[in-house]
């Protein structure tokens, strides 16, 4: 795991590249596969129901692109990411079955004491096209 | 074919409307799920360590939708997630049970549409906030509805 102080200022960080299968869109679910509410049936989940509502395919929840982000400053930052971190993302081009995407992060600004930074995050398709994109903070917390 | 599109996507609703709460245990089973959906097997996921196993964002923000998941706007509109705010306040671990609340955060028009705000917060079962999401919807007319007369 990286730590934050080995965080170099403008580098980009990448996730793996993740494939969005049906198999993956029908997991991300809060309803346990199996249990009587999955699978949930609906243009995340249906190719029948992504058609009929004009899509080229099941679209994937903001949700799980917004996830694989978070996923990748938790690595980046360690478990202190999760008391501290804050990440606001803008959806800007939809993600279907099929697609690869992968997160993405650059260190813009930082302070040692506390520690605290600016990162500028996204998503991206193989082609490199921005899915989603925004900005996260983490700053440590009074106890460290 | 929609034919009708009603005026306003969310006629019921209002600033400050709330939903919940809901109480939901991260299970092992529930949590190796969003692994998979998520291709993320990060050994601070997983049992064997030191300390439980993180739950994945993926689970959490997942259970964050899902109080609110099903709403659906007035006929002839269709709503877009399009912002998304978290802010992680603790972590949660496996074997944890949350409780979830819901509340209708903003309502406002931004470049002619009608957008809203909805705040989920996650607090732990000792009552301390872990997370508070906001999520943002911007609607718009379904490309089939054609104008009410």
């Amino acid at each position: 795991m990286t730590t934050t102080t080995t965080l170099t200022p403008e580098q980009a960080y990448h996730g793996a590249w993740k494939d969005i299968s049906l198999p993956r869109l029908l997991t991300f679910s809060p309803h346990v596969v199996g249990s009587p509410d999955w699978p949930p049936v609906n243009h995340h989940t249906s190719r029948e129901l992504a058609e009929h509502a004009g899509l080229k395919a099941p679209i994937a929840a903001g949700t799980q692109t917004e996830s694989h982000v978070l996923a990748l400053l938790g690595h980046l930052l360690g478990v202190s990411w999760w008391s501290g971190g804050a990440l606001d993302l803008r959806f800007i081009s939809p993600v279907y079955e099929g697609d690869r995407i992968r997160a993405c992060a650059v260190l813009k600004s930082s302070t040692a004491k506390p520690f605290h930074a600016e990162f500028e995050v996204w998503c991206e398709r193989d082609d490199l096209t921005k899915v989603a994109a925004g900005t996260a903070i983490y700053t440590e917390s009074a106890g460290g | 074919m929609a034919s009708y599109v009603a005026a306003h996507p969310l006629p019921d609703i209002q600033v400050g409307m709330e939903w919940g709460p809901v109480q939901v245990e991260v299970t092992e089973v529930l949590n190796e799920q969003f692994l998979f959906a998520m291709e993320d097997y990060g050994s601070e996921y997983l049992p064997g360590q030191p300390t439980p196993p993180l739950a994945h964002p993926g689970t959490l923000l997942s259970l964050a939708m899902s109080g609110i998941a099903g709403f659906r706007p007035a006929e002839g509109w269709t709503g877009m997630h399009a912002r998304d705010e978290v802010e992680l306040v603790r972590p949660v671990f496996v074997g944890e049970t949350l409780t979830l609340r819901w509340q209708v955060a903003d309502l406002y028009d931004k470049r002619g549409r009608p957008w809203w705000v909805r705040e989920c917060t996650i607090t732990g079962a000792d009552g301390q906030l872990r997370l508070r999401r906001r999520i943002h919807t911007a609607f718009q007319r379904d490309v089939s509805a054609e104008p009410a007369e």
